[in-house]
Order: C-alpha cells, then structure tokens, then sequence
C-alpha cells in the first residue's frame, strides 16, 4: 500500500521538476512563439494604421484578404501578385538549379582521392558567408562596370552586356538575384547528398562496373535513387528558402527596377515597416496566405516526390 | 586505367572552377576594401596594385563606430547562444529523461514552431515588444533569437540524451543525485559536442540575422554589424572601398568559426534535415 503512493509521489516530483526544468522555454514559447503567432494571425482581420494602438485597431473581416487577392486594393493587388509570380519563378529555377548541381558536385568530391576536405571548406564558403556582407559584393559584381560586364566584354560577347548594371534592367534584374540566391544555396544540399553518397553500399557500384556501366548510367540507375529521401528534403529545403527570401532582395534591388524583383516578403515589409500609410492587418493577411502557400506547395513536393519512386 | 584518370583530372577541374566561384566574392571583398575608391572598378586585378590602404579601416573601425558595432554583435549573439544552451539543454533532458504529463504534446508544439513563417511573425513581435519595453533593446533580439532556435535545439539535445545509455542515468541517481545535479554534473559535461554543433549553427544564424533588428532597433547606437554595414550604404553614393572594409569587418568572425568548427557545422546541417 505505501509503495503505491510512494511511487505516486515521486512520480509527481519527477514531472514538477520536469516542468521546472522546461519552464524558461515554454515560458519564451508562450509570449514569443504562441502568443505573436495568434496575435498574427487574429489582426490579419483588422484594419491597423502605423503608430495607432492597438485597442483603435477595426474588425475588418475579410476586407484584408480581398484587398490583395482579389484587387480590392488595385495597385497593392498588381505588386501582390507580380512578387507571387516572382516568387515562385525563384521556386522553380531554385529548385531546377541546387538539385542537379548540388548533386554533381557532391558525386565529383566522393570520386576524388585527395583534397576532399579543402574542397569542401571553399565549397561551403557561400553558405557561411552569405548575409548582408556577400549581397553588396554581388551587387558590386553587376554594376556597370563590374565584373560581370568586363567578362562579358572580353570574351567579346558585347550584345549580353547589361548597360545599366545586371540589377537596374528589367529583364536581367530577376535572373541576377537568382543566380546570387542558388550559388547560397547550393553548398547546403550539397553537404547533405555528399552524406547520403558515404551511405550507399559501393558492392552496388562494383558489381554495375563488372556490367560495363557508364558514369551516366550508373548516377542514374543507383545514385539518384537510392538519395531520392534527400532530394525530398531539399526541394522541401530550398522551395521554403525561397518562397521565404528577403534578404539578398532587399539588400540588392529592394524589389526594383518597377517591382521586377518583388517578391511578397518585401511587399509586406514595405507595408508593415516602410509606407507609412500601410496597414499591419493587411500586411499580417499576406503573410498567412504565403504560410498556408509554402505549406500547400511542400505538401504537394513531397507526395510527387515520394510517388515518383 | 587511362579512363579512370581522365575522369579524375575532369573532376578535379570542376571542383576548382565551382570553387572559384564560391570563393571570388570574399577575395574580391578583400580587395576592393584595401583600395582607393577609384580603383575598385578600373580594372581586372583582385588585389590594389599600388600600396595597400589601411586608412580605410582604421576610419571605419574607429570614426564609424564599427568598434561599438561589434560590440553590439558580440553582446547579441553571445547572450543568444547561452540562452539557447541553457534552456534547451533543460528542455531536451527532460523529454529524453524524465515521465511527465504532457510531455508528447510540448516535443511536437516545440517542433511545430519550425513552420512559422519568419517575416509574419515580425508585425506582431514588433506590437508585443512595444507593449513590453523591449524595443531598442538588445533583450528585444536575443529573446526571439533564443526562441527561433528551440526546434531544432530541443530536437538535437533530446536525442543526444536519448543516446547516452540509460545505466547512466540510473546509477547516478541511485547515488542519491537530484535530478538538477544529474543533468548539470553528469549530462551536460556529457553534450559538449551537440551544444558545439548548436552553437555553431546559431552563431552564424544569430551574427547574420537582418530582418529582426532592422524591425526591432532604431536607436543606431545599439545596431549590430549587419546593420551597420547598411548604414555605410545610405549616402548618396557608395564608397566600395568603404563599404567592403565594413563588410569584410563583419563577416570575419563568421567565417573563422566555421574554418574553426566546420566539422559541428556540418552535423548541424544534417541534423537540420533528418527533422524535417
């Protein structure tokens, strides 16, 4: 009888201090995480000008979600979804780009014998570095007379030449930008399949090599399927990098020239913290609708992937 | 034979071209901040052909404040990273160690977190710190830092616990150890090399991090280093040399502690990815 509640309450100081010991994150989590993520998603229903409080905020119903999506609001509306197109041309280059190139690179590292490690140290260099610092370089790499240009030039390729540096014309801007998001992006995967390729039986490789099988084919019939669960992660991985993207946007082109560069993170920052006439329900509206699009987006990744097998 | 070394010489080739590329932005970095402003752009070579310029450092460091800026940084991601080892070591020992209620339902809520779009959360993060005095405070950045980490730190230092055999556990505490000395004397000494990779990841996260203290900060005496270079950006024109050496000023810690800790950094990575 006594060892029953004996075990019970040793049961019961185990969870309290299980709790006391949590306490720090879910306090955090309560006020940061859920509180904020509620707040959010509640005032994308409201209508709420800068600098006003938030008791004067008004219901507003759906009128947000109209205003963007439907063109209530007509030029909030045009900007709106010329980033979603923009966005979602970065999606598919993004993905198009990192996978097969992170891919190859990471084969070409596992089938060299010496120098692995300082490869892969130069490799990931992109990852780490890239931030605000990196951006302006890039941004110096097309300026008029940068790099990008002069290479151009003398190679003798004159009418590829961006007058106006690669970010200030309309039809090289977006192009630029990816290219600059895709080299970032690049080293993260790659480290993930060079992983993947450590795990893969070489018996595999052997016995295909005694059929007389190609380089090509070999990438093709063993490599690529048996990383197939990594790929999904990184389509997953870099579809949600860069639905998400702000920063190398922001630092290089802030969405210019006329919106080519848009994408709905910038369009809700100008309406939160830049347009002084913006109004935060709206620009909370945007970002759940994003949200819910990365999330369908994902979703829809994975079956296709994990079917595709 | 002779196949077999034609494709190592390709390989060695494109890894040395793609390299190149990773690599060109930082030495060109490098470069243009040693230069005088009119030689950035006028020809091809990475390096000043005449003398180096120190000055410009010397001026940025000092007369932009970029001392004070770092500073800053060093404050904000140092207090981030003892946050996010303190509490996240707690949390995950207790749900790789101890039977409590509800104990499923806080993994998956602290997991779930990992969704939250980032740029959403910044409206009403900016109202809530506005309610709590936390704007233009240094607090204000390393609390949603600290929280922005809990997925995938809670993840790893749960199951890096997990991992270390259970007799452990048990003949420490038969020993007549609390559960607060066991995790502090015995586990946490243990976690060494998960907390590095935490570290690790959350260094370069929390130093490269943009959008919360532009939301957050506007007091530019309190600006960390990101910022700071974007303040070298606001004239009306852009002096390279300048804004290189403030930039190379501001990536330098970033990169030594990844040459440093790469090996923590890339299990970081792969922890990322077998959570999701």
């Amino acid at each position: 009888m006594k060892s029953g509640s004996f075990y019970s309450k040793a049961a019961r100081r185990e969870a309290a201090s299980a709790y006391l010991l949590m306490a720090p994150a879910i306090l955090l989590f309560l006020v940061i995480g859920l509180f904020t993520v509620l707040f959010s998603i509640g005032l994308s229903f409201f209508h709420m000008g800068h600098g006003s409080l938030i008791a004067n905020a008004k219901f507003a119903g759906l009128d947000n979600f109209k205003d963007f999506l439907l063109g209530d609001d007509q030029l909030l509306s045009e900007s709106f979804w010329r980033a979603l197109r923009n966005n979602l041309v970065i999606c598919v280059s993004v993905v198009a780009l990192v996978i097969p190139v992170s891919l190859l690179i990471s084969v070409l590292l596992q089938n060299i014998a010496r120098g692995v490690r300082l490869f892969r140290t130069l490799l990931l260099l992109p990852m780490v570095s890239s931030s605000v610092a990196i951006y302006y370089v890039w941004t110096g790499i097309y300026e008029p007379s940068g790099l990008l240009n002069r290479l151009l030039q003398a190679i003798g390729w004159k009418s590829a030449v961006a007058a106006n540096g690669w970010l200030g014309e309309l039809h090289t801007s977006l192009p630029a930008i990816i290219a600059v998001i895709v080299w970032g992006m690049i080293p993260g995967t790659m480290i993930l399949y060079f992983a993947g390729l450590q795990t893969i039986d070489s018996h595999l490789y052997e016995s295909a090599d005694i059929d007389g099988a190609s380089f090509g084919q070999k990438l093709l019939h063993i490599t690529w399927p048996m990383l197939k669960p990594i790929t999904v992660i990184a389509v997953i991985m870099s579809l949600n990098g860069a639905i998400q993207i702000f920063d190398p946007i922001w630092i290089m082109t802030k969405g210019g020239p006329a919106g080519s560069t848009e994408v709905v993170s910038v369009v809700i920052y100008q309406e939160a913290f830049v347009n002084m006439k913006g109004d935060l329900g709206r620009a909370n509206a945007m970002g759940w609708t994003m949200f819910a699009l990365t999330f369908v987006i994902s979703l829809i990744s994975m079956r296709t992937l994990k079917e595709k097998t | 034979m002779k196949r077999g070394y034609s494709a190592k010489m390709i390989s060695y080739a494109i890894l040395l071209l793609w390299s190149a590329i990773c690599v060109y932005p930082l030495l060109w970095m490098i470069g243009a901040s040693f230069k005088e402003p009119f030689e950035v752009f006028a020809g091809y070579a990475l390096f000043p052909t005449g003398a180096w310029n120190w000055h410009t450092y010397v001026d940025v460091w000092d007369r932009m404040h970029f001392f004070r800026y770092f500073v800053n940084s060093v404050n904000v991601t140092f207090w981030t990273l003892v946050g996010i080892n303190l509490f996240y070591t707690m949390a995950g020992f207790a749900f790789a160690k101890l039977r409590f209620p509800g104990s499923a339902f806080w993994f998956y809520i602290f997991l779930a977190m990992m969704f939250v779009p980032g740029i959403t959360i910044m409206i009403p993060l900016y109202l809530t710190e506005n309610e709590l005095h936390l704007l233009n405070t240094h607090l204000g950045l390393i609390l949603p830092l600290v929280n922005g980490s809990a997925p995938l730190a809670v993840f790893l230092f749960r199951n890096y616990f997990r991992s270390i055999p259970h007799e452990i556990y048990e003949s420490v505490r038969l020993d007549g150890a609390g559960i607060f000395r066991t995790l502090f004397r015995i586990y946490i000494p243990l976690a060494l090399p998960a907390m590095a990779t935490i570290t690790i990841t959350n260094f370069l996260g929390s130093w490269n991090s943009l959008v919360l203290p532009m939301v957050m900060l506007n007091d530019a005496k309190l600006f960390t280093l990101p910022l700071a270079v974007l303040l070298l950006d606001s004239g009306v024109f852009r002096q390279w040399n300048v804004l290189m050496a403030g930039a190379l000023i501001s990536i330098v810690p970033v990169v030594l502690a990844f040459l440093f800790f790469q090996k923590y950094y890339i299990q970081g990575l792969s922890a990322g990815a077998i959570k999701s």
